[in-house]
C-alpha cells in the first residue's frame, strides 16, 4: 500500500524537507508520471552512487548498481507494499545489487587491485578516487572486514541514513547493527592504529 | 576524551560513502537511462509476449492439442515433400521412360501376343526367342558383383542373363522353344535394343550409375553372350522346364511381386516334397496342404527361391508367369498414397471445425472456444493411430518382394509337352 497525504518530510541527516513524500512520488510514477521518478532520483541517486561506490570500491560498478536499482524500482514499483519506506526499500535494492555485482565481478579483487595501485601514491598521503579524497589504507582496511561488518559501517556512516534505517535496510535488529558497528570500528582502529604509530596517519 | 584515530576513521568512512554524481557539479541521470531501458523492454515484450515468462500464458489442453496438430501437419508436409523430392530425383530420362514403357508393354502383353509353343523346334534364329525359365533353379549362376560395382551401386543377386538371346543358344535340343511372330520379334528387338544401346553407353557413366536397378540394362556381360533382349521383366516362362532357368533373377529388389504356375506330373509327390521343407521357407499365406483343386500355393521371398523349389526341380514345367517390376518410384507412390489417405480425414475434420492453415493465435482461440474438445481429441487420437498403421503398412510394403507359386498337377490334355 502506497502511503500518501503527508505534507512535509525531512530527510534525516540532510536537513532537507520535501513537500511530497517518497511514497507519493512513487505512486505518481506508477500511475504514469515519469517526472515523479526524476524527483525521487534527485533525492537519492547521488546518495546511492556514494554508498555503492563505498561498497564496491569501483565507480563504474557503482553506477551500474544504481542503474539496476532504478530498473527494479521502475519494474516493481507497482508491487511496493509500504511495509518499509520507499527510501529503505531502494537502499535494500541497492545493497542487494552491490552484493550481486560484488560476487559476480570480483569486486573484492578489484578493490584490492585498486588498493595496491594506490599504494604507489602513498607518499602523497592521499589518493584520488572520482574526485573525492579517500585514504587508501582505510579503504584497504574496510575491504578486509567481513561482508556484514563492512555493509554495516558503510551504511551507518553513510550520510542520510540513521542507524535505525540501516537496520531496516539490512533487515536486522538495531542492536545487531550497534554490535557489528562496534566490532568493525575496533578492527579498523587496530588496523590503522599501528600505522599511525609509524607516522603514517590517516588524517588528511 | 576523543580518540583521534577513531575520529579519522569515522571521517574517512563518511567520505567513502559521500553522495556523488556522475560528473562533479552535475545531476546524475541514471534513472533516465533505466527508464529508457525499461520502456524498450516493455515494447519488445509487446511485440514478443512469449519472451517474458510473466506474460507467457499457461498452455491449455486446447493449446497443447493444436501444438500436436501442428506437429502432425508439419510431419505430413515433410513426408510429402520428401516424396516429391525423391520422385524428382528418380524421374527417369525420356529414353529410360521409353525403355520402361516397352517393358511394361511386353510384360502385360495380351494373350493374343503370346508366342506359340513349338515343340522340338531347335533352329537358332533371330526370330526365335529362347526363354531361360526365370523361375527355375537349375542353372542359377553366381551373383556378379563386378557388374554391380561397375554401375556404381550395389545390386542384390541380379543375374545378367538373356532369355531371348539373339545370338547363339546353348539350350538343349529337348527344350521347348517359344516362337514369336516376325513382327513381334522385330518389335521386341527394336525396343529392347534401344535400351541396351543406351545402357552400355560409356559416355554417360553418371546417368547409368544413378539409375534404379529395375531400369538398368544388365547387358554388359562381356565374353559370354552378345547383347540380346533383356530377360528381367520381359518374357514369359511358359513351357520352360524347371532346372533350366536362373532363379537368381528373383533375388533382386527389381521384382516387386511375381506369380508363377508350375505344373508337375505327380502332385502328391510334390506335396510330399514340399511338406518336408521347414515352414520357415514360406510366407504366411502359403497353403502347403493340397486344396480342392489339388494344388499347392506357396508364398515366399524371392531370396528363398532356391530353397523352396529345389526339391521339385526337374519334375515340372512353368506354365504361367507374371511379374511386377519394382522401383523406388512405385514404392514412394505407395507410401505417399497410403499416408495421404490417412491424413485426408484429419484435414477434413479440421476444416469442419473451422481450422485452417495460417490462422493466428487470436483466431485459433476463437475456434477453440466453441470446439468440442473431447470429440476433437478423440478424432485426433484415432487419426494418429490410423496414420501409424498406414505408415507401418507403407513401410512393410517397401522392400517386400513376394513370389507366389502355384503347383498343380499337369492336365492330361496338356499340349505343351509331347
Amino acid at each position: 500500500m502506497i502511503q500518501s497525504g503527508v505534507s512535509q518530510f525531512e530527510e534525516p541527516g540532510s536537513g532537507k524537507a520535501h513537500a511530497v513524500s517518497d511514497e507519493r512520488l512513487l505512486a505518481r510514477f506508477v500511475s504514469g508520471d515519469d517526472e515523479a521518478l526524476g524527483e525521487l532520483a534527485a533525492r537519492y541517486e547521488a546518495q546511492l552512487i556514494g554508498l555503492c561506490t563505498g561498497m564496491l570500491g569501483d565507480r563504474a560498478l557503482a553506477m551500474e548498481a544504481v542503474q539496476e536499482t532504478w530498473l527494479r524500482v521502475i519494474r516493481h514499483g507497482k508491487t511496493y507494499d509500504g511495509r518499509a519506506s520507499v527510501k529503505t526499500w531502494m537502499y535494500q535494492i541497492a545493497i542487494n545489487r552491490c552484493r550481486d555485482l560484488g560476487r559476480a565481478r570480483g569486486a573484492r579483487t578489484k578493490r584490492e587491485l585498486v588498493h595496491h595501485q594506490r599504494e604507489g601514491d602513498i607518499r602523497k598521503g592521499r589518493s584520488e578516487s572520482d574526485g573525492k579524497t579517500v585514504d587508501p589504507r582505510l579503504e584497504a582496511a574496510v575491504s578486509g572486514l567481513e561482508d556484514h561488518q563492512r555493509e554495516t559501517v558503510l551504511l551507518c556512516y553513510h550520510r542520510g541514513l540513521t542507524h535505525k534505517q540501516a537496520a531496516e535496510v539490512l533487515g536486522v535488529p538495531i542492536g545487531t547493527i550497534k554490535s557489528r558497528l562496534n566490532k568493525a570500528l575496533v578492527k579498523l582502529r587496530d588496523a590503522l592504529g599501528s600505522e599511525t604509530t609509524t607516522g603514517r596517519g590517516i588524517e588528511a | 576524551m576523543s580518540d583521534p584515530t577513531l575520529d579519522n576513521i569515522e571521517r574517512g568512512l563518511r567520505e567513502m560513502t559521500e553522495p556523488r554524481s556522475t560528473n562533479e557539479g552535475e545531476q546524475t541521470e541514471l534513472w533516465k537511462r533505466a527508464l529508457e531501458i525499461s520502456r524498450a523492454d516493455e515494447r519488445s515484450a509487446l511485440i514478443h509476449p512469449g519472451r517474458d515468462a510473466e506474460f507467457e500464458p499457461k498452455p491449455t489442453r486446447g493449446r497443447r492439442l493444436f501444438l500436436a496438430l501442428n506437429g502432425v501437419g508439419v510431419a505430413a508436409i515433410v513426408v510429402l515433400a520428401a516424396g516429391v523430392w525423391t520422385i524428382a530425383i528418380n524421374a527417369p530420362s525420356p529414353s529410360e521412360r521409353a525403355t520402361a514403357a516397352s517393358r511394361v508393354e511386353t510384360m502385360t502383353e495380351p494373350s493374343t501376343d503370346k508366342p506359340e509353343m513349338v515343340a522340338g523346334s531347335a533352329e537358332p534364329s533371330s526370330k526365335m526367342f529362347e526363354s531361360s525359365a526365370l523361375a527355375d533353379t537349375g542353372e542359377a549362376e553366381p551373383f556378379s558383383r563386378e557388374i554391380a560395382a561397375d554401375r556404381g551401386r550395389p545390386q542384390l543377386g541380379v543375374e545378367n542373363d538373356m532369355i531371348a538371346d539373339l545370338g547363339d543358344t546353348d539350350l538343349e535340343s529337348d527344350d521347348l522353344r517359344l516362337r514369336l511372330s516376325p513382327d513381334m520379334a522385330r518389335s521386341r528387338a527394336a525396343s529392347s535394343g534401344l535400351a541396351i544401346d543406351e545402357a552400355v553407353d560409356d559416355a554417360a557413366p553418371v546417368e547409368i550409375a544413378a539409375r534404379d536397378e529395375a531400369l538398368m540394362m544388365p547387358a554388359e556381360v562381356e565374353g559370354e553372350r552378345p547383347p540380346g533382349i533383356m530377360q528381367a521383366p520381359m518374357a514369359f516362362e511358359e513351357g520352360r522346364r524347371l532346372g533350366q532357368g536362373n532363379a537368381g533373377l528373383f533375388a533382386t529388389p527389381a521384382i516387386e511381386s511375381a506369380s508363377i504356375v508350375i505344373e508337375v506330373d505327380d502332385i502328391d509327390e510334390a506335396y510330399n516334397m514340399m511338406n518336408e521343407l521347414p515352414e520357415a521357407e514360406f510366407g504366411e499365406f502359403s497353403e502347403i496342404d493340397l486344396n480342392d483343386a489339388r494344388a499347392l500355393t506357396l508364398n515366399f521371398s524371392p531370396y528363398r527361391m532356391n530353397e523352396a523349389l529345389d526339391s521339385i526341380r526337374g519334375r515340372g514345367s512353368v506354365v504361367e508367369e507374371s511379374r511386377k517390376p519394382d522401383n523406388q518410384l512405385s514404392r514412394v507412390n505407395l507410401a505417399m498414397s497410403n499416408t495421404a489417405t490417412a491424413i485426408e480425414p484429419i484435414r477434413e475434420t479440421l476444416e469442419e471445425y473451422g481450422i485452417r492453415p495460417g490462422m493466428n493465435e487470436h483466431e485459433r482461440m476463437h475456434v477453440l472456444a466453441r470446439i468440442d474438445r473431447e470429440e476433437l481429441v478423440g478424432m485426433v487420437e484415432r487419426a494418429i493411430a490410423d496414420i501409424g498403421r498406414q505408415i507401418e503398412d507403407a513401410k512393410r510394403s517397401t522392400g517386400l518382394s513376394r513370389v507366389r507359386v502355384s503347383i498343380k498337377e499337369r492336365a492330361e490334355s496338356d499340349t505343351i509337352e509331347e
